[in-house]
């Protein structure tokens, strides 16, 4: 029997591998079987008309829509722990009960994984001192794909996130102005700026206020009054002239945002590099790391604990401390395509 | 094709929503053309632009049958419209007009010359969800990382030719597009010098102070303009850099496709809440029909030789600046 097969040759966990197998029309059988491990699943046929799942692992295909071809897509049912899992499976035709042909192939599947490998257990917070190099964490990057990292703190009072920085800037610009807004004509931006893009960015923003996403760290007194002013309509081209004033800002404060994301090649850090906003005496830190890969998998997090030895003066003022990570990588090439004709 | 007359005649309703199946849009054309002995020989779809195409033999003899129809009646509901007709006995295009009749299209049989068979072709546009029902399209979302050469799989096969409901001889469904989608975000944050992010981080903190009504701003101030000096570049250049850098016209140099495919269309993508394009989507396209029912293959993005070039763009982008060279010269020499 003269066929041609294919196999994607890697994919993420729960990311599809497409498989197709090609013959002559003349091809004499009864039907097709394939059998493949409980832990990965067909998500889509090609050119199938007629599927029997005779029981976990096992597919019958019974019928084809066109002849000489047909395919699938298997992808695994969960999230592994392993950087790498082989898993074999068996496409065989039927003839008369008895097997004409069979094909042993192999679907390859990855993930990337993230370890701490150094984080200091004690810092110490003096007046007057440097805080960008007072945390430095060292992760090792494993496995196949890109990271979406972000992070959360726990001071004493449960996790929170850390909101997306340029937003929470922006609305904190806005609680301090709002009130006095004029409705003024928009001024002439000193740099120049896409009208289009101005337009859509200004309406994103408008559309998350108006929805009251507003970043969780921002307790002012005023964010009842300003939800109250957001709410009437009529305050909603006011809005607009303001955000579209802040564009310039927007624009450098991204640009710097956008450098700060990708730290390295393969990761980036959504929130941009984190930063943790110690407000008062606290003990202990807690600081975790989400990860995600590029088909949104959310993996296990990854946590430090930090103690905090303030010695300040003004043990509550706001201090900012900067994370920094060091990455290490080793990284898996998937291997090449099998040749299976 | 654009020159035919036949052309004017075309209607923007092609895209219509008639409700009916594309089967049954061809079998209700069909009986329209049933007194002239339709073939329908092949059935074309362009995946990229969703049109389709099909092509009817008919035999419209000079004799008994132009007296007693006289005409062609097509409805334009249908949604196909009248692409060409080519007289197959002299192998000649033919001038044929069709004229609006209320919700029909009516050419007079006179107008037909005096030969027997002719090829009609029609054009119709197909939807989204159709395509996606008809071929199935797949590419790595992360690529294999081989020196410096970023290789993404790429597949796309037929999934279901019984939604059209008859087995064509002839199906051929053409630029079957396989989007890869490239992250060039890294390569932008590590190739802007260290001068121009710092540069970009002054301007900020001057921008914040003027914001707050800071009074003692004239150190930030000198520091500005003395960074702005050493960069020469204002954030707007830095976001038309970015922007230039990952259009289809400079990134097509960097991507290459394997037999069956073709480059298609390359385009920047960037998320709703950032300013610049993060990924850069290229097209990959390969025809399907019954022989060629699968199309598999590679992307290949030469990406140390993009980051180079990237490198070498933002020297260049620098250092006319210095000189105080127009922005036009600028592209002109970027051009070269």
């Amino acid at each position: 029997m003269d066929l041609s097969c294919y196999v994607a040759p890697w994919a993420l966990p729960r990311e599809g591998i497409p498989i197709h197998l090609i013959w002559k029309h003349q091809t004499d059988y009864d039907h097709i079987l394939v059998n493949h491990p409980k832990d990965i699943e067909i998500t889509e046929y090609y050119n199938v008309k007629n599927h029997h799942i005779v029981k976990d692992g096992l597919v019958k295909i019974e019928s084809l829509r066109s002849p000489g071809f047909f395919g699938f897509v298997l992808a695994t049912k969960n999230i592994f722990d392993n950087l790498h899992i082989e898993k074999e499976f068996t496409i065989s035709f039927i003839k008369d009960e008895k097997i004409c042909l069979s094909k042993n192939l192999k679907a390859h599947y990855y993930r990337p994984k993230i370890e701490i490998i150094d984080c200091p257990e004690i810092i110490t917070l003096s007046d007057g001192m440097d805080s960008s190099g007072l945390v430095k964490v060292t992760m090792k990057l494993w496995g196949f794909g890109k990271v979406s990292m972000s992070t959360e703190f726990n001071h004493g009072g449960g996790f929170e996130a850390n909101p997306e920085s340029l937003y929470r800037e922006l609305v904190g610009r806005l609680l301090s102005v709002f009130r006095d807004m004029p409705h003024e004509e928009q001024k002439e931006h000193s740099i120049m700026i896409n009208k289009d893009w101005l337009e859509r960015e200004v309406q994103n923003y408008a559309d998350k206020l108006n929805n009251g996403e507003l970043p969780l760290d921002i307790n002012e007194h005023d964010l009842d009054d300003f939800k109250d002013w957001i709410g009437q309509p009529e305050n909603m081209d006011t809005l607009k002239i303001f955000l579209s004033r802040q564009m310039e800002n927007i624009l450098i404060d991204s640009l710097l945002f956008y450098f700060d994301r990708f730290p390295t090649d393969e990761v980036e850090l959504r929130q941009g590099s984190p930063e943790v906003h110690i407000k008062h005496a606290t003990e202990n830190l807690q600081i975790r790391f989400h990860y995600r890969d590029s088909i949104q998998n959310e993996y296990e997090p990854i946590e430090v604990s930090l103690k905090i030895n303030d010695e300040r003066s003004n043990k509550r003022a706001d201090t900012k401390i900067p994370i920094g990570i060091r990455w290490i990588k080793e990284r898996i090439v998937p291997e090449e395509e099998e040749v299976c004709e | 094709m654009s020159a035919n007359p036949l052309d004017n005649l075309t209607t923007a309703l092609a895209g219509v929503k008639t409700g009916l199946t594309i089967a049954e849009q061809i079998e209700t054309l069909t009986k329209y053309f049933k007194p002239y002995k339709p073939d329908v020989r092949s059935f074309r779809i362009n995946y990229l632009t969703r049109t389709s195409e099909l092509k009817y033999f008919v035999e419209i003899s000079p004799g008994i049958i132009r007296k007693t129809q006289g005409k062609i009646t097509l409805p334009v509901m249908l949604g196909f419209k009248i692409y060409d007709v080519v007289d197959l006995d002299t192998g000649s295009l033919v001038r044929v007009d069709f004229n609006r009749n209320d919700m029909t299209w009516v050419c007079n049989l006179d107008d037909f010359p005096q030969s027997e068979r002719f090829m009609i072709t029609l054009q119709g546009s197909v939807g989204e969800d159709f395509l996606h029902r008809l071929v199935a399209v797949k590419a790595a979302v992360n690529p294999q990382k081989k020196a410096g050469v970023d290789i993404y799989w790429i597949h796309s096969a037929l999934r279901d030719v019984s939604i059209l409901e008859k087995a064509w001889t002839e199906l051929n469904i053409d630029s079957v597009n396989v989007d890869v989608r490239i992250g060039v975000e890294r390569y932008f944050g590590s190739a802007i010098p260290d001068e121009i992010k710092k540069g970009l981080k002054i301007q900020q903190r001057l921008l914040t102070a003027i914001r707050r009504g800071e009074r003692n701003i004239e150190g930030l101030k000198r520091k500005y303009r003395k960074s702005e000096l050493a960069s020469g570049v204002s954030p707007t250049d830095v976001y038309e850099l970015v922007r230039r850098l990952v259009s289809g016209e400079y990134f097509v140099d960097f991507v290459n496709v394997d037999h069956p495919f073709v480059i298609g269309g390359i385009e920047s993508e960037r998320k709703a809440t950032s300013v610049i394009p993060e990924k850069v989507r290229v097209g990959a396209m390969a025809d399907l029909n019954f022989r060629h029912p699968a199309a598999k293959g590679e992307l290949k993005f030469d990406r140390g030789q993009y980051i180079s070039s990237v490198s070498s763009e933002i020297e260049r982008f620098k250092k006319p600046k210095k000189k105080k060279k127009s922005k036009k010269s600028m592209k002109k020499e970027s051009k070269k």
